[in-house]
């Protein structure tokens, strides 16, 4: 469902950040993406998410090549990634049900069917109290599972989160990794980038590492499991 | 309904008007309508004041000379009447009484012009209709196959001090009220980006949620219009009475007569349509602006 390759990124007229990245996700896979803070996880997931545009190379999305689309076309594939930003980036000026209600709104939804999906999403993630609040006033946890809540209410095909369990308490992150595999068995595919060196999920399909921009051999979860 | 619209008009996925760009917007457009709503206020007034000069009767005056040794016949005099009387445009023709004249130069010669028995030229005072247009170096030359040496002096009231005075304000006022809603577009195109640059983050969130080019300048172009529209209220709002104040304040003030300051409601309508096409301008200068930068990004 995404293939890239010999790819490289760089910002404005900046050096790159990202050398000769190579890298195929299948539908339904779940990817750890692992790396020291600096080495490109974040490029990689802006370059994922269509939010930054390769300075070489090759990407395909959903059978689609990147490089030979326009800007329609791109924008509705937009529509079919989540991302969960490191900076939660929660609009404050909104409520919490109109945060996670964005996406849907602009993707023309129904005010009956929005109403539906987002209070079932905050429901689940226990966050009905707080339905009416401005993020300001929530917790750094609680804005960071509004920020999930947002990336996962269109059920996109890709999801990627940069960092999105740092600030979560041990349970609901648990219930959080069981979400994000259901959601894979459903056939999204999620690359999670997290700095946790000790985070080893059982979900978790294949880990990458990145270093100074460059994607290094995947290593598979037999041997992860192994050195478990 | 109206409410709807507009609560639903009012309500941004960017948060605009929590910006201080967003918050200042209102109050310089309001500012900017009102000094565009005076300055074109003046140049109504003043335009006003150009029509009633020129609705104004104007009046000419004819001189037949006097020959070496005596004034022109009553044959020549009454031949000029005649053609005077008989060409269009003309509503009336009277000759100066030769007491009336003496009083004219007495001033400068004193009783001594009668003494010396100087040859005195014979006036005849010409009223003309002000709709009609007379072309006078032409009706000269016929005068003159009636009355050698007649000539036309031209005593319209177009070069008054007060016309020119009137042409000046309307030439200022209305390149004033011009300039300030230009520096308005200036002010919106400066906000818009300052606006675009301060909200890079969201924009690029829901660019990524998948909001299209439009929906975003959309949202640029709903702020920028709210802005315009509240601040054109409030700078229309207080550009009346203060035009209201001038003219009663200048209601004793008569300029060459029976001209008056004031404005009619036509007038007052058209400047109530400058907070209008203050506001679609703002509004189609914002979308340019945000969908000029948008287009930047990948």
């Amino acid at each position: 469902m995404l293939r890239l390759e010999n790819v490289a990124m760089r910002y404005g007229r900046g050096p790159e950040v990202l050398h000769d990245v190579d890298l195929e996700l299948e539908r339904g896979e779940l990817v750890l993406l692992r790396g020291p803070s600096g080495a490109g996880k974040t490029s990689l997931l802006r370059l994922l998410a269509l939010i930054q545009a390769p300075c070489r190379g090759r990407i395909s999305l959903l059978g689609r090549d990147l490089t030979a689309i326009g800007r329609e076309e791109r924008t509705a594939l937009r529509r079919r990634i989540g991302m969960v930003f490191q900076d939660i980036r929660l609009l404050d000026h909104l409520s919490t049900f109109d945060n996670v209600a964005l996406p849907l709104r602009i993707h023309g939804g129904r005010d009956d069917q929005i109403a539906g999906f987002v209070s079932e999403m905050l429901a689940w993630f226990g966050l009905t109290e707080a339905m009416e609040a401005r993020p300001p006033t929530l917790s750094k946890g609680q804005r960071q599972l509004i920020a999930i809540a947002r990336a996962i209410v269109t059920r996109p095909d890709l999801l990627l989160c940069d960092e999105p369990i740092s600030h979560i308490d041990h349970e609901r992150r648990r219930r959080l990794m069981n979400l994000l595999a259901k959601l894979r068995k459903l056939g999204t595919t999620v690359v999670l980038a997290t700095r946790d060196e000790h985070l080893v999920d059982r979900h978790a399909h294949r880990i990458l590492h990145i270093t100074r921009g460059r994607l290094k051999t995947p290593v598979p979860q037999s041997v992860m499991a192994a050195a478990e | 309904m109206m409410l709807a619209v507009s609560v639903r008009l009012a309500r941004f996925d960017l948060p605009l008007e929590q910006s201080v760009a967003g918050r200042f917007l209102p109050w310089i457009l309001a500012t900017l309508v009102y000094l565009s709503v005076v300055a074109l206020g003046l140049a109504a007034i003043a335009g006003r004041v150009l029509e009633a000069y020129a609705a104004r009767v104007k009046l000419v005056t004819v001189s037949l000379p006097s020959g070496e040794d005596a004034r022109p016949g009553e044959a020549q005099i009454a031949a000029a009447l005649e053609l005077l009387n008989g060409t269009a445009g003309i509503t009336s023709a009277r000759p100066v009484p030769i007491g009336e004249l003496e009083e004219l130069v007495e001033p400068w010669l004193g009783q001594a012009g009668e003494r010396l028995d100087l040859p005195l030229p014979t006036l005849i005072d010409v009223t003309l209709d002000s709709t009609v247009r007379i072309d006078l170096p032409a009706l000269q030359e016929q005068l003159r196959t009636v009355a050698a040496g007649a000539t036309i002096g031209v005593e319209t009231i177009a070069r008054d001090r007060g016309e020119r005075m009137a042409g000046l304000v309307r030439a200022w006022g209305s390149a004033a009220g011009v300039v300030v809603l230009l520096s308005a577009l200036a002010a919106v195109i400066l906000i818009t980006r300052v606006s675009l640059n301060t909200q890079f983050s969201n924009v690029e969130l829901l660019r990524c949620l998948g909001a299209p080019d439009r929906y975003l300048t959309r949202q640029f172009e709903r702020h920028a219009l709210l802005s315009a529209l509240r601040g054109g209220v409030v700078g229309f709002g207080l550009a009346v009475p203060t035009l209201i104040a001038l003219l009663y304040s200048s209601s004793g003030v008569e300029l060459a007569g029976t001209v008056r300051l004031g404005l009619e409601p036509g007038d007052w309508a058209l400047l109530a349509c400058v907070p209008v096409v203050c506001a679609l301008l703002v509004m189609a200068v914002a979308r340019m602006t945000a969908a000029q930068s948008l287009a930047k990004l990948p």
